[in-house]
Formats: C-alpha cells, sequence, structure tokens
C-alpha cells in the first residue's frame, strides 16, 4: 500500500501539468474525430423520429450541437435498444440515443451520461471518459 | 449468595483520559458520517471509491462500539452478573472484527470480479461555481478529505488507548492512523482512470479490500485470543504484561508463601485472576489473605479482583507443558522455580 501511496505522490506533478485528463481507454473521441461519430439510433418519438432521409427528434438536435461543437461528421445507424447495447459493448458505436431512461437494466453494459432532462441519458462504451467529458458539456449547457 | 466484585471505577487521571477518549471517539463518528455521505454523492461508477466508502462505512463500527460499551462496562456487578460488564468491550469488539473480516472477504471478490470482466469506470462531469470539472477530480477532494483529518485524530486517540489499557479505542486509533494508504491507493485508481488505464480502479479497489481483509483478520486474531483469556498483554505491543509477573514476585516475598502460582485474564480494561499458594506459616492465615489481598489490588488500577487461595501443594496443579513453550510463564500461569 504504501509503495503505491508513494508512486502516486510522485506522479501527481506530472499528473497534474497534464490538461487532457480524462483520456478514452478506447479512443472514442480520436476515432470520431478521424472518421465519423459513429451513433446508433432507435425509434422513439419525441427523442428519435426515424422517418425521412435523416433522423430527427429531441436527441437528435442535441447530438448534432455535440458534432458541430467539436466538429465531427456523424454516421448515423439503426438498431433495437439491446442490438446498440450490444455494439457499444464491442466498442462498434460511439454513442447510442433513443430515449434511454437513466437506472434502465443497461447501465451494467453502457456507460450513462448525465441526464439532459431530467431522466433522459445518452449511452456511450463504458469508460470512454473524455468522449463522455465533452459530451456532457454540450448536455448540461444545452437549453431545456 | 452470590459473591460479587466490587464496583469499578477508573483512577482520577484516567477518568480524565476516558472523557476525553469519548469525546474523541464522537468527533470520529461525526467526522465520518460526514465523510460517508461526501464519498457517497461523488461515488460514481468506481469500484474504488465504492470499496473504499464502504470501508469509511465500516470504520464508524469502533467508534460506536467504543462509544456504547463504555456506557456499559462500569456498571456496577449484580446478582445477574456478579463480574461486572467489563466483558462488554471484548463482545463489541469481536463483532467489529467478524463484520470487518466479512465485508473485505466481499469486497475483495466483488473488486477482483470487476477487474477479471473488464468492468470500466464510467465517469462524468460536474459544474462547480460555473466551472465544468472532471468528476475524478471532486473524488480525489474528496477522498484526501476521508483521510487527512484521520490521521490526526487516529494520532490522538492512541496514547489514551494505551492508558487505559483499551484494545477496541487502540485498534481505532490505528486504522485510522493507516487509513490514509486506503485513500492514496483510491487516488491512484482515480487519476488512473483518469490516465485512460481502466483497469487501475480494480486494481486500487482489490489493494484496498486486501486492507480491509487484513485489517479483519488481525482484529478478528485479537478479539478471540482476548475472549480465550489469553495471558494479558500490554495494548499496542505484542509483550506480555510485566504486572503478572510483579503480582508473582510480591507474593512470593511473603514471608507466609512458601511458593505460588499465579493466574490473570483480561475482562475489558481489568483483569481478575487467582493466586494459589502454598503457606510456610498457618497462624493468621485468614487476616493475611485479607490483607494480601487488599495489597495486590493496590499495585495497578488493572488488577479488579484476585482471589488468594492456600493450597497444600501443587500436585493437583501442574503445569500442562504448553503447545509454545514461553519459559516460566508457560500455560498461563507463573510458578515458582524449585
Amino acid at each position: 500500500m504504501k509503495i503505491i501511496g508513494g508512486c502516486t505522490l510522485l506522479l501527481a506533478p506530472l499528473l497534474l501539468t497534464r490538461c487532457d485528463i480524462p483520456k478514452d481507454p478506447a479512443g472514442s473521441l480520436d476515432a470520431a474525430r478521424q472518421t465519423a461519430l459513429q451513433v446508433g439510433v432507435t425509434d422513439n418519438s419525441p427523442f428519435v423520429i426515424l422517418q425521412g432521409d435523416r433522423p430527427s427528434g429531441l436527441e437528435v438536435a442535441l447530438l448534432e450541437d455535440f458534432a458541430v461543437a467539436q466538429g465531427l461528421r456523424i454516421s448515423y445507424r439503426k438498431g433495437s435498444e439491446s442490438t446498440l447495447v450490444k455494439m457499444l459493448e464491442n466498442r462498434l458505436l460511439h454513442i447510442a440515443i433513443g430515449g434511454f431512461e437513466k437506472g434502465s437494466i443497461w447501465q451494467s453494459k453502457a456507460g450513462f451520461s448525465a441526464p439532459y432532462d431530467s431522466t433522459h441519458v445518452l449511452l456511450i462504451p463504458k469508460g470512454e471518459n473524455r468522449l463522455l467529458y465533452e459530451l456532457e458539456k454540450t448536455i448540461l449547457n444545452h437549453p431545456r | 449468595m452470590i459473591y460479587q466484585t466490587h464496583q469499578f471505577e477508573l483512577p482520577g487521571d484516567l477518568q480524565v483520559q476516558m472523557l476525553h477518549a469519548k469525546r474523541l471517539e464522537w468527533i470520529t463518528l461525526a467526522y465520518l458520517l460526514s465523510v460517508v455521505v461526501v464519498m457517497y454523492l461523488v461515488l460514481g461508477s468506481s469500484q474504488a471509491m465504492k470499496t473504499a466508502w464502504l470501508e469509511d462505512i465500516l470504520g464508524m463500527f469502533p467508534a460506536v462500539a467504543f462509544l456504547v460499551a463504555s456506557r456499559f462496562y462500569y456498571r456496577p456487578p449484580n446478582r445477574e452478573y456478579p463480574y461486572g460488564y467489563h466483558r462488554a468491550y471484548g463482545i463489541a469488539y469481536l463483532t467489529g472484527a467478524v463484520s470487518l473480516t466479512a465485508m473485505g472477504g466481499f469486497l475483495a471478490i466483488d473488486s477482483t470480479l470487476s477487474l477479471l470482466t473488464g468492468e470500466r469506470p464510467t465517469i462524468g462531469i460536474l459544474f462547480l461555481l460555473g466551472h465544468q470539472v472532471w468528476l475524478g477530480w471532486i473524488m480525489i477532494l474528496a477522498l484526501l478529505y476521508s483521510s487527512l483529518p484521520a490521521i490526526f485524530l487516529g494520532r490522538a486517540k492512541l496514547p489514551l488507548a494505551k492508558a487505559l489499557h483499551n484494545k477496541i479505542l487502540y485498534t481505532d486509533a490505528e486504522t485510522q492512523k493507516a487509513d490514509y494508504s486506503t485513500a492514496l491507493a483510491a487516488i491512484g485508481g482515480v487519476l488512473g482512470v483518469g490516465l485512460g488505464f481502466w483497469w487501475a480502479d480494480a486494481v486500487a479497489a482489490i489493494l484496498i479490500s486486501g486492507s480491509v481483509l487484513k485489517d479483519g483478520f488481525q482484529n478478528l486474531r485479537a478479539a478471540t485470543q482476548d475472549m480465550l483469556d489469553r495471558y494479558p498483554e500490554v495494548v499496542g505491543e505484542k509483550a506480555k504484561d510485566p504486572l503478572i509477573a510483579q503480582v508473582h514476585e510480591r507474593v512470593k516475598k511473603w514471608p507466609w508463601v512458601a511458593e505460588a502460582r499465579v493466574r490473570f485474564r483480561e475482562n475489558g480494561q481489568v483483569y481478575y485472576g487467582e493466586v494459589l499458594f502454598v503457606p510456610r506459616d498457618h497462624r493468621e492465615l485468614v487476616n493475611r489473605i485479607a490483607k494480601g489481598r487488599e495489597e495486590l489490588l493496590a499495585m495497578h488500577w488493572k488488577l479488579h479482583d484476585v482471589t488468594l487461595m492456600p493450597v497444600q501443594s501443587f500436585e493437583d496443579y501442574r503445569d500442562v507443558p504448553s503447545s509454545h513453550s514461553e519459559g516460566e510463564f508457560s500455560g498461563g500461569g507463573a510458578r515458582v522455580q524449585g
């Protein structure tokens, strides 16, 4: 224990000088910057409406704000809730939307953002904390 | 009619220390409660934080046990409880040790599973005074709050525990003094996650649960040995209390005693025991025993009750060779050589 403590103390100044904490363990945000933000959508009005050529709805608008803020191109993929969560688990998606609620059963399989209203959340691959950091910045600044 | 021991009272200066210890334990309790609330608010999905939080909850136990037991221990003995209530400390101590060990085991399994299943902690952000802050930094602040004041509390309680011969207070002080290592491990875990090493969280949690488990085992052993009436030890040292040998020496010096053996056990803060002796001179024996008993009880406040018993010889009180021979005091009693 003491050794670990000592190492932490030694590392602390080094760490504090770096501003890119937190990082994504799997590099989601960097990947999204290089190619596109892979977004999984499931039909759930009024959050996500899958009619016409492009998805629309509350959460789609929120996500487009995020993409603009980060200068990201969005690539949408459709699927059921469980397919989308499975894809997040395998890190094939960066974000999944579709009126997911906080405290739902997916909590053990996907990372949840802070709720943008008081119940609804966006899903990310677990542990992608940089992506979450930037995403929550948009979510929490978004006019409700 | 039941023979009841006399009511216990700490000597004057120790009564002051006892009050001081109680006050410190109330402060500890209030502080730990605030720590538990603060930690709960920033737990997030970090396994290390969860483990450290549960450890903080468990950390309240010794303080609670001490405060509860110190309301009982000095109660006057009565017909139902002729030995008084000193064992209240032992019971509180054992219960705490069992729960600590059980929780340590649970946390070790939980944290290991979390590592094996590749559980990645998702830590978001928080708005603090209009600024966006990564929750990890707040967690680190909470962890510092959970450990730094604890070190001072622990240090303040340690000398009191030794003076009062109070093992539960001692354990509490020792664990708190060492609590910073838990916090540092958790901080390491959170920082690791920040740097993108998701496994750092689970590894930190495993280390913390290891330390909980270690504390649990140590306490369990001490509490059990205590309940088994082990030879009294100095609190905080792995040494036999020299007081017992001193009693033996004193008895041997009495001119009317040919040979003696003594045996004491700890009942909470105090000792109960027997002195067996072969009288050299049978005159005035009852008076001498009464005086001798008073003399022994006056030696130290810890010697709470002692029975002096004259015997013909030690034929029937043979020392059975003990599993670990420890010289003169083997088998838990002192005896005269030759």
